[in-house]
């Protein structure tokens, strides 16, 4: 059992109640608005936060944000210190000289963390290709490789 | 195909302008902005830069071969994300509120550093100074909060 320690006026000052983080919107690195908070988790054993849930919008299944991905909850909205890898679903995906390969499928997770370890691109064709992480020069606004497409053909 | 070269690469070692109309041209971030309509030269026919085809209704830009990383076989890279990209974007305040949307940018000269940015907020449009800025994104986030913005943006 944790240690109770004396909780100070000043400390209550600053601190946040769940109502607070309920409803905000939730923002990730990159700036973009990824839905509203509509749950807060908590370890009923030591009380700890464990994390949010965001409703992402209507017919869409929403999610679960671990409390280490949140980095602040400020008046108006939840700030996130990742950027969630579902929105990634359906980017297009370049190889190293702007050639087209697809469109993301599915994003295979590491111990369902919010690190990639694959991705499932959908090509032209019916055809797919699996990339492993290693083969991504960047993630913003759409998939960057660093290999080309013909370099594709040896993974 | 005869060949009459005397200071220059040969035909194989060159590039048809052909293949690189039309090309898509991804930005820094990877956002396909558009498609070559032009190479333009300077008089001495030394390559200066590209004219991007942007869709409809949007006006061409004309991108210097300063901000092109690389002319490849598929797609023209640049090294810039052209402040065009932040047009419509929504402006956020630093605790993450929406504070209004991009409706222009003010450039320094004609580089691609913006001076300050025009932003609609309700039926007002306010001129916001770069420094005020703190990121560029998938939306533009500015240094100050909300209720400082709404003090100090008039």
């Amino acid at each position: 059992m944790k240690e109770q320690k004396q909780i100070s006026h000043n400390e209550l000052k600053g601190s946040i109640t769940v109502e607070d983080v309920l409803g905000k919107d939730v923002i990730d690195t990159e700036g973009d608005n990824i839905g509203v908070t509509s749950n807060v988790y908590l370890n009923p054993k030591d009380f700890d936060v464990l994390g949010v849930a965001v409703d992402t919008g209507f017919l869409d299944k929403g999610m679960i944000i671990g409390s280490a991905y949140v980095r602040e909850v400020t008046k108006h909205a939840v700030f996130l210190n990742t950027k969630p890898v579902y929105k990634l679903l359906g980017m297009m995906v370049y190889d190293k000289e702007g050639g087209k390969i697809g469109r993301v499928k599915k994003v295979v997770l590491k111990e369902r963390k919010n690190e990639i370890a694959l991705l499932h691109v959908k090509m032209p064709f019916f055809r797919k290709a699996t990339i492993p992480i290693s083969k991504v020069e960047k993630i913003q606004d759409s998939v960057m490789l660093n290999i080309t497409k013909a370099e594709m053909k040896e993974i | 195909m005869d060949q009459y070269v005397d200071k220059g690469p040969l035909e194989e070692e060159t590039r048809n302008i052909k293949e690189v109309l039309g090309m898509h041209v991804l930005s820094k971030s990877g956002r396909d902005v558009g498609t070559v309509k032009e190479l333009r030269t300077d008089e001495e026919n030394n390559f200066e830069g590209i004219i991007i085809n942007r869709g409809l209704f949007k006006k061409p830009a004309f991108i210097h071969k300063a901000y092109i990383k690389e002319l490849s076989p598929k797609a023209v890279l640049l090294e810039i994300d052209p402040t065009f990209m932040y047009y419509r974007m929504a402006v956020i305040t630093s605790d993450g509120k929406k504070f209004g949307t991009v409706t222009g940018i003010d450039r320094i000269r004609n580089t691609n550093k913006v001076d300050q940015i025009l932003l609609r907020r309700w039926f007002r449009t306010i001129a916001v100074d770069a420094s005020e800025v703190k990121q560029y994104g998938a939306s533009v986030m500015l240094q100050k909060t909300y209720e400082r913005a709404k003090t100090d943006f008039t």
